[in-house]
């Protein structure tokens, strides 16, 4: 296993809105899922996942309800609320501009 | 959408969390299982499996409180541990907290109550729809010079048909009405209003309906009324039979056509008017036709069209204006040119604005000094206390704790002593207020101020505390959790002194403040006492007033006199009267009768004055002790049929007749009644207290018709106790004529000056309190010097200092604090009390003795507050103080 990359929280905000932008999840899927989208590359601690989780839904980007998972047990799933949907598609603009003026800037040091 | 959703998030993290709580145990757990079986499945023997997982989540308890931390409320909770921590504190020292809530409560109470105050004569405004569209018309006559709000009927009517920037006009004039209903007369407060009164105001019925400018038709053909909702609650229970309930008003019959709607009390803020008559009806409660042009009598008021403003309306209304003067709509109206204006009117016809605007804002200024001082005081006090506390502090700093949070903690106290001063002094505020209102309506009858707290009163108090609050809060929350660490660990409770100069300064600035309160509050002390010992010209002492209308109970003039002369017999013969008079105008009340004099041969030089009268009968001058200075009283004899005669004071004489006599020269007054001199009387006050005596002219009042006339009888004793044997006697001739009023002229000289009365107490009250405040102070800091130096004054005693030496050590530190005050004080006060001039009565807002007494008086409060703890440094035993560490 690669050391997991260090990650700023603005993008873990972005990660955690956009895994939840298909379905609700539990903290452990998104977890998984984004390890798993990201080919091993990008571990989320446990001690900032959920941290993260509690603060979006704290701000109302996301919501939080105990439902059964498909194997029968009581889990806390998150799903995207309207304003979390204006605010992952507001992010992901936000990271396409960033990405790519950091992509210039690199390639102009080569 | 998204603020709700975070409410409702706040709200869970604060009171929540005990589920909260679980749920995150929950949620954890899940996440470690999963992680288990996923550790289980990837072929990890079970112990292995659960080590990694825990190891990957890195404890339990530390992602929690991340967690915790994320959901933000840490800031809340933290501020009510502070409080719940500064309770427990504050507890522990009682007589601090009593100290520092009384001052606090005291000083907010007190801008509480002033600005109840203000904001009932400045702020609040008729409970009207949209009350800032209103103005009052009136109009500046260049020749005169004079302003006048006073209109005829036709003027109303023209100004309603010209004008396009008014959305409506109304007319209207107050006056008392004797009410019968049953067989139980009153008299109360009403208006004589137009027809369009109601509509233009947007006043809705509670039932029936409201007057409309039919009503206002064809003179004298309207008997019908609105009362408003109280008279209606009070007199008549409610009961909606009052539509057809037979009334009187001045003895006439009248029809109650509705109730007005609740809350509204007629059209001037500070009264209460609780009939509305249709104008159609003037003539019989004014005795001329509405119509009458040479009359100027109602004030018109108007509501500005939507989205006009006052300067466009006066434009439009100076051009109609100008036509009307040039239509000669007023006769007699002189030349030079009018000046049309408009004043607010968003409190309807009110002139209490005016008459209190001034003492107010004096009274604001000086509570909100008071508020500053009590800060101080407080400020001085907390830094007491953070200076004993240093060790504490500093201890928890050693331990780990954050600056902010020790100064969050200082500041909680801070905060709950505001917030329980600031709670007692609302409660305070509420007596207050109805305290101030009864005595500055004594003064005024028929005003009723809308003192009762609003929302504006309410954000006044919490803003006042919370700034009250910083202010004597954050000097020590800051110096405290600033303190350096290891200083403060070495120092040992008893030796934890340092050089307090923050808190001299705050002494020293309480001591200014409160100069400048204390001459403020000793001019005004002495202008009352120079208004309450001028000499009026007549005795008050032991004179009761009585006053009656006879003729608004529908007595005609023959009936009127007969039954005064009755009255008058019947009084004098009570055991105790001296002897008993009776006047139209009655004394210190306002009531004022003026007349043109024309004397012949007199060449007006420089400005004429204004010339008052009053019709009086046999014994005026006698009952009142104004001494008659040449020729004779009035006598029976002159009555009506014989030759007209009066009797003028002294201003009159040497005005018209600067050398020679005035006894037997004639002058002609109003119409042109001639009337012969048979007397002359010293100068008397007249309408106030204030004014110098004016030119007065008496005439008998056997000679010409009179309508309110007022009775004064001189007693043996006191005049309060012959009150209802008098009231007695009125009952006995007509059970249902209403007292108008019944007082002392003493009584009636008090109710004339209730402004100056209320502010010279109110200040000498907060400048009392401000010295008190400032006392403490001295006295807090020098108790303080005392202790920390006293190993110096074991020494210095222990080498043979006299005691009296070691006295004035620490008085001299005390009054060289007041000398600073004084010296900071005295030039803001001389600056501060020329606002003050238009409220003083006979002196300078410069007034070196109040100066000097003041300042000596702080002096001395001064030096008594340091003497004190200075005795107990110079009394004590020197061996004891050397062993004291």
């Amino acid at each position: 296993m690669s050391k997991p990359t260090n990650l700023i929280q603005g993008a873990l905000d972005v990660l955690i809105l956009k895994t939840l932008s298909t379905e609700p999840k539990h903290g452990w899927a998104i977890a998984k899922r984004i390890r798993q989208v990201s080919q091993e590359v990008l571990q989320i601690p446990q001690g900032s996942l959920y941290p993260a989780l509690h603060r979006l839904e704290h701000q109302g980007w996301i919501r939080a309800e105990w439902r059964e998972t498909e194997a029968g047990r009581h889990a806390k799933f998150y799903s995207l609320t309207r304003a979390g949907r204006n605010q992952l598609s507001s992010e992901l603009e936000n990271w396409d501009r960033l990405s790519s003026a950091i992509g210039l800037v690199l390639r102009m040091a080569e | 959408m998204r603020w709700p959703r975070i409410l409702y998030m706040r709200r869970r993290s604060l009171f929540g969390r005990p589920r909260l709580e679980e749920e995150m145990t929950d949620e954890l757990r899940y996440h470690l299982e999963e992680q288990i079986r996923e550790n289980l499945n990837a072929g990890m023997p079970p112990d292995e499996a659960r080590r990694t997982a825990l190891e990957e989540i890195g404890g339990l308890d530390r992602v929690k409180e991340a967690c915790r931390d994320s959901r933000g409320v840490t800031l809340v909770e933290n501020a009510w541990r502070d409080l719940r921590y500064a309770w427990r504190v504050l507890a522990r020292s009682p007589a601090f907290l009593a100290v520092a809530v009384l001052s606090l409560a005291l000083s907010i109470g007190a801008n509480t109550a002033i600005f109840s105050f203000l904001n009932a004569v400045l702020l609040k405004a008729l409970p009207v729809p949209e009350p800032h569209r209103l103005a009052i018309v009136t109009r500046h006559n260049d020749q005169y010079g004079w302003d006048t709000s006073a209109f005829n009927y036709p003027m109303y009517r023209e100004l309603a048909r010209r004008m396009r920037a008014f959305s409506g006009v109304l007319a209207y004039w107050p006056m008392p009405v004797n009410l019968t209903a049953g067989n139980q007369a009153e008299r109360i407060s009403g208006e004589l209003v137009s027809g369009s009164y109601f509509r233009v105001l947007g006043v809705r019925p509670a039932i029936g309906r409201l007057l409309t400018d039919d009503d206002d038709g064809a003179e004298g053909g309207h008997a019908v009324c609105v009362i408003g909702y109280r008279l209606w609650q009070e007199r008549f229970g409610g009961d909606p039979r009052v539509l057809s309930m037979p009334i009187l008003l001045n003895a006439k019959p009248f029809q109650i056509v509705g109730v007005s709607q609740p809350g509204f009390e007629g059209a001037a803020l500070q009264s209460r008017h609780d009939v509305q008559v249709p104008m159609s009806m003037t003539e019989l409660f004014m005795g001329e036709k509405r119509d009458t042009r040479g009359w100027s009598w109602m004030q018109i008021v108007a509501r500005l069209a939507p989205g006009v403003s006052r300067t466009r309306a006066t434009a439009e209304l100076q051009a109609v204006g100008t036509q009307l003067d040039a239509a000669k709509l007023v006769p007699g109206i002189g030349p030079g040119a009018n000046l049309w204006k408009l004043a607010d009117g968003s409190q309807g016809v009110d002139w209490q604005r005016g008459q209190l605007r001034d003492p107010v804002l004096v009274l604001m200024a000086a509570v909100a000094l008071l508020l500053v001082i009590a800060c101080a005081n407080m400020g001085s006090l907390l830094l007491a206390r953070a200076a004993r506390r240093r060790p504490e502090i500093a201890m928890r700093l050693a331990l780990g704790a954050a600056r902010g949070r020790i100064a969050s903690q200082l500041l909680a106290e801070s905060l709950l002593l505001a917030g329980i001063g600031g709670a007692a002094g609302w409660l305070l505020s509420l007596a207050m207020t109805r305290l101030l209102a009864a005595w500055l309506a004594a003064g005024s009858p028929g005003v009723v101020f809308r003192i009762a707290p609003d929302a504006r009163v309410l954000v006044f108090t919490v803003a006042v505390s919370l700034c009250a609050c910083l202010l004597y809060g954050l000097l020590p929350a800051v110096q405290s959790s600033r303190a350096e660490l290891l200083d403060a660990l070495k120092s040992k409770p008893a030796g934890g002194f340092d050089r307090p100069w923050a808190r001299r300064v705050l002494v020293a600035a309480q001591v200014a403040l409160s100069v400048v309160l204390l001459l403020g509050a000793g001019l005004l002390a002495r202008t009352l006492r120079n208004l309450q010992t001028v000499d009026l010209g007549f005795r008050t002492e032991r004179v009761l007033m009585l006053t009656v209308n006879p003729a608004m109970s529908g007595y005609n003039e023959g009936a009127a006199r007969t039954f005064l002369s009755d009255l008058r017999q019947r009084i004098r013969r009570i055991p105790g009267v001296e002897s008993v008079t009776a006047a139209s105008q009655a004394l210190l009340t306002g009531d004022m009768f003026a007349a043109n004099v024309h004397v012949q041969g007199h060449a007006p030089h420089g400005e004429e004055p204004n010339h008052f009268f009053n019709l009086v009968s046999p014994d005026y001058f006698r009952t009142l002790g104004t001494p008659l200075l040449f020729g004779r009283d009035f006598t029976e004899a002159d009555r009506k049929g014989s030759p007209p005669v009066a009797i003028v004071n002294q201003r009159f004489a040497t005005h018209y007749w600067p050398s020679g006599s005035p006894l037997g020269q004639h002058f002609r007054w109003g119409g042109g009644i001639d009337v012969e001199i048979v007397g002359v009387v010293a100068d008397a006050h007249y309408q106030n207290v204030r004014d110098p005596a004016p030119v007065t002219a008496y005439l008998p009042l056997a000679q010409r018709p009179f309508e309110q006339v007022t009775l004064m009888a001189r007693t043996g004793g006191n005049p309060t106790r012959l009150m209802p044997l008098v009231r007695e006697q009125v009952r006995a001739l007509d059970p249902k004529l209403p007292v108008i009023r019944m007082t002392t002229l003493a009584g009636q000289r008090d109710a004339d000056l209730s402004r100056e009365r209320v502010l010279g107490f109110l200040s000498g009250l907060f400048s009392l309190l401000a010295l008190l405040l400032a006392c403490i102070g001295i006295y807090g800091i020098t108790a303080y010097s005392v202790a920390a130096r006293t190993h110096e004054v074991g020494i210095r005693l222990a080498m043979g200092a006299r005691r009296s030496h070691v006295l004035g050590l620490f008085v001299r530190e005390g009054v060289l604090l007041v000398a600073l005050g004084v010296a900071i004080g005295v030039p803001i006060a001389l600056a501060a009390t020329r606002v003050l001039a238009s409220l003083l009565f006979g002196l300078p807002p410069r007034d070196p003795v109040t100066f000097v007494a003041c300042t000596a008086l702080l002096a001395l409060a001064g030096a008594a507050a340091s003497l004190i703890p200075a005795t107990r440094a110079a009394a004590q035993d020197p061996a004891r103080a050397l062993r004291h560490e």
